[in-house]
């Protein structure tokens, strides 16, 4: 059945007095409230959603109580899944055939390494390809929030999308500290003496970060949302 | 110990023995098909359900999709090819277990 505009208002009040911001939850639960509320009007044809919400269903589920609970173990999963993900696909490059292109990469990284003969390059190459994928988040968030705001489905957020720019967010800061740490280090232990003589130290650098850079823009495009299916 | 936390501790299996005879499900097509199943004796509260179906679904037993229906979004549940195995391990394990405790709570039915 497709809901009257008002019975449509009674729901979205309802998940959202629950606090159920986030698309995955809100998504599924609207579909669990329509479907036994359908089930419900076979036998009680009168029966208003708001009555059923409210004096059947806020029950079952446990109320408020109950949903905080279903809230919070759901971020935790979606956040265990999502770092779980990103993991198997950084660890999937070392695996054969893709260890060949990897090998191929950190030779010619460190081809960059010995030719390049300021640090300025490799700080460069490296804050690149770490704000890269954050700056993709960044863009993809606003596409989903535009949709969002477009649409008006009730909620705010998807969680998936959360996680995702919590590890972009990651980046952002290590390159943060990356610079800091560097120019300290510069000053204190002769740093730049190291990284010219020792051209394996910038490359691990360098391959980490593309490593890091390339797993999340694959993250990102597997799983980061930027439309929505309602209208 | 009430009926309804005896079957909490089962809810897992039941979620993923269901899902091993049916193709996909969604939320509300599982607390239903219990109650069908069982005659109404059991009923599987959303509070418990759906936790239950998230962590399946973390731990890589369960994939979902989307689908959309009457405007709305459904969101399907379907085993993995570790849900597969897993399921037919935690039947077999509490297919054990209730045959154990019938033995114990009814020892002629248990020799027999």
């Amino acid at each position: 059945m497709k809901l009257t505009v008002e019975q449509h208002e009674q729901v979205v009040f309802y998940l959202q007095h629950l606090d159920i911001d986030s698309q995955e939850l809100f998504e599924e639960f609207y579909d669990h409230i329509v479907c036994s509320y359908e089930a419900r009007l076979k036998k009680e044809p009168e029966l208003e959603i708001k009555t059923h919400i409210w004096h059947h269903l806020h029950i079952e589920f446990g109320g408020v109580t109950g949903f905080k609970e279903v809230i919070k173990k759901h971020q935790k999963g979606i956040h265990w899944q999502v770092t779980k993900k990103f993991l198997a696909i950084a660890l999937s490059y070392f695996k054969w055939p893709s260890v060949i292109y990897t090998a191929l990469i950190f030779l010619v990284l460190l081809g960059i390494a010995e030719i390049s003969n300021t640090p300025i390059i490799i700080y460069t190459f490296v804050m690149i390809s770490l704000l890269t994928p954050y700056a993709i988040i960044l863009l993809n968030q606003v596409k989903f929030k535009r949709d969002i705001k477009v649409q008006k489905p009730g909620y705010y957020r998807n969680m998936r999308n959360s996680a995702i720019s919590e590890i972009g967010g990651f980046t952002a800061l290590s390159t943060y500290y990356l610079f800091y740490f560097s120019t300290s280090m510069r000053e204190i232990l002769l740093f730049e003496k190291y990284f010219n003589q020792l051209p394996i130290i910038p490359t691990i650098l360098m391959a980490f970060s593309t490593l890091f850079s390339v797993s999340l823009l694959k993250l990102i495009k597997e799983d980061f949302k930027t439309k929505l299916l309602t209208t | 110990m009430s009926s309804s936390k005896l079957l909490k501790g089962s809810l897992a299996t039941i979620v993923l023995k269901l899902l091993e005879e049916n193709e996909k499900m969604y939320g509300y097509e599982i607390t239903q098909r219990v109650k069908e199943i069982t005659a109404g004796e059991f009923k599987i509260t959303e509070g418990a359900l759906y936790p239950t179906l998230h962590k399946l679904e973390a731990e890589g037993m369960l994939s979902t999709e989307t689908q959309k229906v009457d405007n709305r979004i459904r969101k399907y549940y379907s085993l993995t090819k570790e849900g597969n195995a897993e399921a037919q391990s935690k039947v077999a394990e509490l297919e054990e277990f209730l045959l154990n405790l019938q033995k114990l709570l009814n020892p002629k039915l248990g020799m027999g």
